[in-house]
């Protein structure tokens, strides 16, 4: 997998030609020179994927990314600070966790022509919300522990105990959220471009098979069209799946974790 | 008629290949209707002797040497068997009372997997009534879930339920852990009731000097794996200890002054070859270093481990 | 040098009701320099509230908290952290007190670091010298508290808040979780430091031949309010309200 994402950052700068330039003639299925065969402007299908990757899975690192962070930032400040400030931000959790995802993208990309970053972008602002509970409860709990208030007591600031005694322990929770979440909006992303939302400019998987069907692509039976994009976002998904449950199983003490990040 | 006889029980690990002997040793015996209490401090190793004698050690533990109980060898009897020991002879209070009960189960549910272990027969709800009776707790209990209890009152719980199907030998491993001074004094004299009453032997595992006073018994003080002392409680705990171990231990005790012992254990790994204790013993000699004391009876029932009694 | 006046801890039950629940009520108290004040009670009674408001890591709800003369109840931002060097808490599980994640070495340099003691290249001559005042030798600075025994944790913890030369410090049943031998111990050592640079401690328990041994005078709490204060023999011997009397009783088990 990590191969697989190397080579589709690596790709503009390899190969000889980019995924808009028409190189071959048309309809081609793969053969040796184009490994993924061509579609019907004659562009290379295999330069299209990994450019396709780049985008697909940028979307999704931006928007996980993004997520995470706000997650992460705003669920240690909730559990740990208690009070007034948690009662404001878990209503505030409350309320954006009711907010659909993928229906507020289709309309917002409906109206608007949204570039790929501002699609992250969204994922990110409206998606941190489970990060946020789980971090939270996390540092809630720490916060009671000896060793949290003995340091507070001798004198430590609320930043220095944060990000020495908090993070620490919150970090293992974030990195899997992030996995998975990484997972889950590379997949939307995919699916805004495969109902022809989301970015016209840029190539991303589901623009790629989007374009597959509607260039006629099944009438034709290019097969071809449809397998490099599908099996693309297949293996691309499945791997994070499995990295994410490798980390999730290494934290968790009881099966026999190496991590141990977990205080019990 | 001899209930439990431990005969060279030697317990150890096997850790990234290399095997660490913690409790060696020990020989000892238990007849019917005896109560007895094994006090050290921690990493003595006194919880592995009770949890060798119900099989639930971990996969990576060694035992060698010989545990019967009445007339099974525990040692080597197969699991069928063992369970149904274990369910109906050999009776269990852990420690913690507070983590050994399933938080999302209410009590009568727990207590009902108790009962039907080993044999499955059925078992009312007035049986677990019966329980909750027998230590003293009301009846409400039964439908109550772990966290409204309070830490006496699971103790006590506990206790019930190891001794619910009435074993032969009830084994207590700290009951009192984490508990105050009022409701250890009442959880012990719950033990003692019980021992009289249904159970027939005690065998208490604890750390508490008070535990023990509180408990006439024979005593085994337990130190770096091994038996240094053996007699009765009262004697040993009213001054006459022979093992000076045992000596700097009562007198470390706040009621004898709070005298603090200096030194600490042995480690594992580096145990000397001569007697354990000659690090910190004031009057230990060369021979004392070099070689390993034997258990020497000193009276009729007391027995110590030391060169100079 | 330390005064508690009149201090209300008040915690808030339930999301809409916000019923008051007084989990301490008016305790008064002071400690002189070198003396051991002891607080006694059974548990849930708020004993180790009232240590943790003495030290501030809870507000007191109303109430007055004085030290060396100066009221601290609302003090600012940069006084508390002058305080929080002068006035230091022992907790009672040394398993749960100390950052599994940090090296022994880390954690003895930390309150160093944080209230900038010293500079980097004197660090290394102080922890030597706070390991051999707490007994212990070199080896352990490079291992992880998980890796010493519970007796060696709480001699690390007395050392860190030592280094601070408090004057003021909460002692919250240091020992309950440690074996007998190890209690006579560090009970030894917190006397012994304590004699040498005259602290006043709060010596927080429920064993009351332990507070008999330690203390000068003691305080009885029960249900959040000290029902009875005074020099501890005469306390011992002349128990008023039941609840001391039940301690007293209990004592001798």
């Amino acid at each position: 997998m990590g191969a697989f994402l190397a080579l589709c950052f690596a790709a503009p700068y390899v190969l000889e030609y980019g995924p808009t330039d028409i190189v071959a003639s048309p309809l081609q299925p793969p053969d040796g020179r184009h490994w993924l065969g061509t579609n019907e402007l004659g562009q290379d299908l295999l330069i299209r994927v990994l450019m396709g990757g780049r985008n697909s899975v940028a979307v999704g690192l931006l928007g996980a990314g993004l997520a995470t962070l706000i997650g992460t930032v705003l669920g240690m400040i909730s559990g740990y600070f208690g009070g007034r400030i948690d009662q404001v931000l878990s209503r505030v959790v409350d309320v954006v966790i009711a907010v659909p995802v993928f229906p507020l993208l289709i309309i917002l990309s409906a109206y608007y022509s949204l570039s790929l970053y501002a699609l992250g972008l969204i994922m990110g602002v409206v998606g941190w919300c489970s990060c946020a509970r789980i971090v939270r409860a996390q540092s809630l709990s720490l916060s009671e522990w000896p060793f949290v208030q003995g340091v507070r007591a001798m004198g430590a600031s609320h930043f220095y105990i944060l990000c020495r005694y908090i993070l620490p322990f919150v970090i293992p929770l974030s990195m899997v959220k992030f996995i998975f979440a990484l997972q889950g909006y590379l997949l939307m992303g995919v699916g805004l471009g495969f109902i022809g939302l989301g970015d016209a400019q840029t190539i991303d998987w589901g623009w790629i098979l989007n374009h597959a069907f509607t260039s006629g692509g099944l009438s034709m039976g290019c097969w071809w069209w449809f397998l490099a994009p599908v099996g693309a976002i297949v293996v691309t998904s499945l791997s994070i799946a499995m990295i994410g449950y490798s980390l999730e199983q290494r934290q968790d003490p009881l099966s026999g974790g190496r991590f141990r990040w977990t205080l019990v | 008629m001899s209930l439990l006889c431990l005969s060279n029980l030697e317990i150890g690990f096997t850790v990234n290949g290399r095997s660490v002997t913690i409790v060696d040793g020990i020989n000892f015996e238990m007849k019917r209707g005896e109560r007895t209490t094994i006090i050290g401090e921690s990493g003595c190793g006194k919880s592995l002797v009770a949890m060798a004698l119900l099989g639930i050690l971990p996969s990576n533990a060694t035992v060698r040497g010989n545990i019967r109980f009445n007339n099974h060898s525990l040692t080597t009897v197969d699991k069928c068997t063992l369970r149904q020991l274990r369910a109906t002879r050999i009776g269990y209070v852990p420690q913690s009372a507070g983590t050994c009960l399933n938080p999302v189960f209410r009590f009568e549910t727990q207590a009902r997997e108790v009962l039907h272990a080993g044999n499955g027969s059925s078992s009312a709800s007035g049986t677990v009534a019966r329980i909750l009776a027998r230590v003293g707790l009301p009846p409400g209990v039964a439908r109550m879930y772990p966290h409204q209890l309070s830490e006496g009152m699971k103790s006590r719980a506990l206790v019930g339920l190891g001794t619910c199907r009435r074993p032969e030998l009830l084994v207590a491993d700290e009951p009192t852990k984490g508990l105050d001074n009022d409701t250890k004094a009442d959880l012990v004299n719950l033990l003692r009731r019980l021992a009289v009453d249904g159970t027939q032997s005690l065998l208490l595992i604890t750390h508490d000097l008070d535990v023990a006073k509180t408990l006439p018994s024979k005593l085994a003080v337990m130190y770096a794996g091994q038996f240094v002392e053996i007699g009765p409680s009262h004697a040993i705990l009213d001054g006459k200890a022979f093992h000076p171990y045992t000596k700097g231990l009562l007198r470390s005790h706040p009621a004898n002054g709070l005298h603090p012992m200096p030194g600490r254990p042995p480690a594992i790994h580096c145990r000397p070859a001569g007697c354990r204790f000659a690090s910190r013993c004031s009057i230990a000699d060369s021979g004392c270093v070099l070689h390993p004391p034997s258990f020497r009876q000193v009276a009729g029932d007391h027995w110590v481990r030391c060169h100079h009694v | 040098m330390f005064e508690m006046h009149n201090v209300h801890k008040v915690f808030y039950q339930g999301q809409v009701l916000r019923r008051k629940r007084y989990v301490v009520h008016g305790a008064t108290l002071s400690v002189e320099p070198g003396e051991t004040l002891g607080l006694i009670g059974p548990s849930g009674a708020g004993k180790s509230t009232i240590g943790k408001l003495a030290v501030r890591l809870l507000e007191p709800s109303e109430g007055r908290l004085a030290f060396e003369g100066q009221d601290i109840t609302h003090a600012d931002r940069r006084t508390s952290r002058r305080l929080k060097a002068k006035m230091q808490i022992i907790f009672q599980d040394p398993q749960s007190s100390l950052h599994p994640r940090k090296k022994i070495g880390d954690l003895l340099r930390e309150p160093l670091r944080l209230h900038r003691l010293i500079s980097r290249s004197e660090e290394q001559e102080v922890v030597k010298r706070m390991l051999a005042q707490v007994g212990l030798n070199e080896e352990v600075l490079d291992r992880f508290p998980a890796e010493i025994s519970g007796g060696e944790k709480q001699r690390i913890i007395i050392a860190r808040v030592m280094a601070l030369r408090p004057k003021f410090v909460v002692l919250d049943e240091p020992t309950s979780m440690l074996d007998v031998s190890i209690q006579a111990n560090i009970l030894h050592l917190l006397v012994t430091l304590q004699q040498k640079w005259n602290m006043g401690y709060l010596y927080i328990s429920h064993d009351m031949r332990l507070v008999a041994k330690l203390c000068q005078r003691v305080a009885v709490v029960a249900k959040g309010r000290i029902v009875e204060q005074g020099p501890v023999d005469e306390i011992m011997a002349r128990p008023r309200h039941p609840c001391t009397k039940r301690l007293v009783a209990a004592g001798g088990l």
